[in-house]
């Protein structure tokens, strides 16, 4: 009943791939002319952007306020979480907090922020780092649950320093739910800034969206569309797949991908 | 380590409500320091969610909203139990659908929704898509690492056993699903009220409570918008909860009754 495809398996993600480009390929030419962009269209229109420069313009200042914004979010939710995890009163009463960021629609955030901070920069990084915090928080805390509590014991009764117990201990147990958290933060960051701008903003890929629409102009937003997914690539490719070759190195086995469902 | 274990439940639980109570606390304080227009107080944004609720347009935007987040959790479950176990038995299919899903997974939302709206306009068949397309990776992969991981010595058990391929179904199959499935459901329901509410911002929706946020931000009514995130946070808890209820009820009532 289960047939094997081991090998097969990377080949067929390409037929995949292929299937998906004809698929929308047909459709532009055949039913929804005028419609859905040919992929011709969509590269040239890629290849407009990237001359006349507007690509690289939009997508350093929206790279710059996901990265700013993930660092922020990040950090505070390292620190947090790191310190919830030992301290179960504050966990309690972190929970209420967190369990709100974790539900609440980003969009709303983002109509908040542009009442707060007027359109501009400060939407974008305040949205990021309001949802990077939860997810990297909920990973480190999770992390902590998995650390073996014999072995803490013992290292308090030979009474350890708190540092090399972090340095050689702690951190490499966390590591793994640590990255994972930090790679889907990262992924996360950039589409949460991409929302923030398409809202609230007058540059930046977001915004570069937007205006496709008003424009009418469907190959660029599916170029733009494009550069959104090679960017998630990109970022599965530099950040997560060496971390998951780290962690395989402390013999742990992490899932770990930028990309997930969320809003 | 279960460090949080040491801490009984009932003292868990009321650390938890002296954060909510401290959160309305900051909450007030930073009222006081910012004008009304930017922070309104927990007491003006009641008085605004009540006004909210009693004016019957609003009721319409709820409701219309609510159609559409049950309409799209039906089809999207439908769609992705559906495709789930197709993809769980048959690999080649698994393989084919992944670049979809990967796709999907990486998509920024708001991306996602700008194409849809460009290709089939604007209307609640958009919004209900718009929903249904981002958060079926969520319960697609449950169901599908589910039946992919349904115990081998089971079934090697029941084939020995020359038992019926209904019964190897029944026995099997379906309490694994129904068992990773029912959790993800959960997420999937809170993914789908956020989602409908991004949705019909971005495709500008007439009406629903995206619509009514909208109107909110143009007026700069700041505490409509704080009314409305109550609306919301109650919205979602209360699906949440309803159906964690059901699966603790059902769920667990008919594992121990088989």
């Amino acid at each position: 009943m289960r047939a094997s495809i081991g090998s097969l398996s990377k080949p067929l993600y390409l037929v995949g791939i292929l299937i998906v480009l004809l698929v929308w390929e047909l459709l532009a030419a055949g039913f929804a002319v005028g419609v859905l962009p040919r992929l011709k269209e969509v590269l040239h229109s890629l290849l407009s952007l990237a001359e006349s420069g507007e690509l690289w313009r939009h997508l350093s200042v929206s790279l710059y306020r996901s990265w700013a914004g993930f660092t922020v979010g990040a950090a505070l939710g390292f620190l947090t979480g790191a310190v919830a995890g030992f301290s179960p009163i504050l966990y309690a009463l972190l929970k209420p907090l967190v369990g709100l960021l974790l539900s609440f629609p980003a969009v709303v955030i983002v109509m908040l922020a542009m009442v707060w901070f007027g359109i501009g920069e400060g939407v974008a990084v305040f949205t990021t780092a309001l949802f990077t915090f939860p997810i990297m928080y909920v990973s480190v805390v999770e992390g902590t649950k998995q650390l073996d509590a014999q072995l803490l014991e013992m290292a308090e009764v030979y009474k350890i320093a708190k540092w090399y117990l972090w340095w050689n201990f702690y951190l490499p147990a966390l590591a793994t739910a640590i990255l994972a958290g930090f790679s889907f933060a990262a992924g996360t960051a950039f589409r949460k800034t991409v929302m923030a701008e398409l809202l609230g903003s007058n540059d930046g890929v977001g915004y570069a969206m937007a205006m496709t629409r008003f424009n009418f102009d469907a190959a660029g937003l599916f170029a733009w569309v494009v550069v959104c997914l090679l960017i998630v690539a990109l970022v599965d490719w530099i950040l997560v797949k060496p971390v998951a070759g780290y962690s395989r190195l402390w013999g742990l086995s992490a899932k770990t991908s930028s990309a997930g469902p969320g809003e | 380590m279960s460090n949080l274990t040491k801490l009984t439940r009932v003292s868990l639980w009321l650390w938890s409500t002296l954060g909510v109570l401290s959160l309305v606390a900051v909450w007030q304080w930073m009222s006081h320091l910012y004008s009304p227009v930017f922070v309104p107080s927990p007491r003006e944004t009641i008085v605004a969610m009540v006004g909210l609720l009693r004016a019957p347009e609003n009721r319409t935007h709820v409701y219309s909203s609510f159609y559409r987040i049950l309409l799209s959790l039906t089809i999207m479950s439908v769609t992705s139990i559906a495709l789930g176990v197709m993809s769980g038995f048959n690999p080649w299919i698994q393989q084919l659908l992944k670049p979809l899903k990967d796709i999907l997974l990486a998509i920024p939302p708001v991306a996602l929704s700008l194409l849809v709206i460009f290709i089939f306009g604007v209307g609640t068949v958009q919004t209900v898509t718009i929903a249904v397309m981002l958060a079926f990776p969520l319960l697609y992969g449950a169901v599908l690492s589910a039946v992919r991981s349904v115990d081998r010595d089971m079934l090697e058990m029941l084939r020995a056993f020359e038992v019926g391929k209904t019964l190897q179904l029944r026995e099997a199959y379906l309490p694994a699903v129904l068992s990773a499935v029912m959790p993800s459901m959960v997420l999937a329901a809170g993914l789908t009220v956020r989602l409908m509410i991004m949705a019909e911002i971005i495709v500008g929706m007439g009406t629903g409570i995206g619509h009514a946020l909208s109107l909110a931000r143009v007026h700069m009514a700041t505490d409509d918008i704080f009314a409305w995130m109550i609306v919301m946070i109650v919205a979602v808890l209360t699906i949440e909860g309803g159906l964690l209820y059901l699966v603790k009820k059902y769920l667990l009532t008919w594992q121990a009754g088989r």
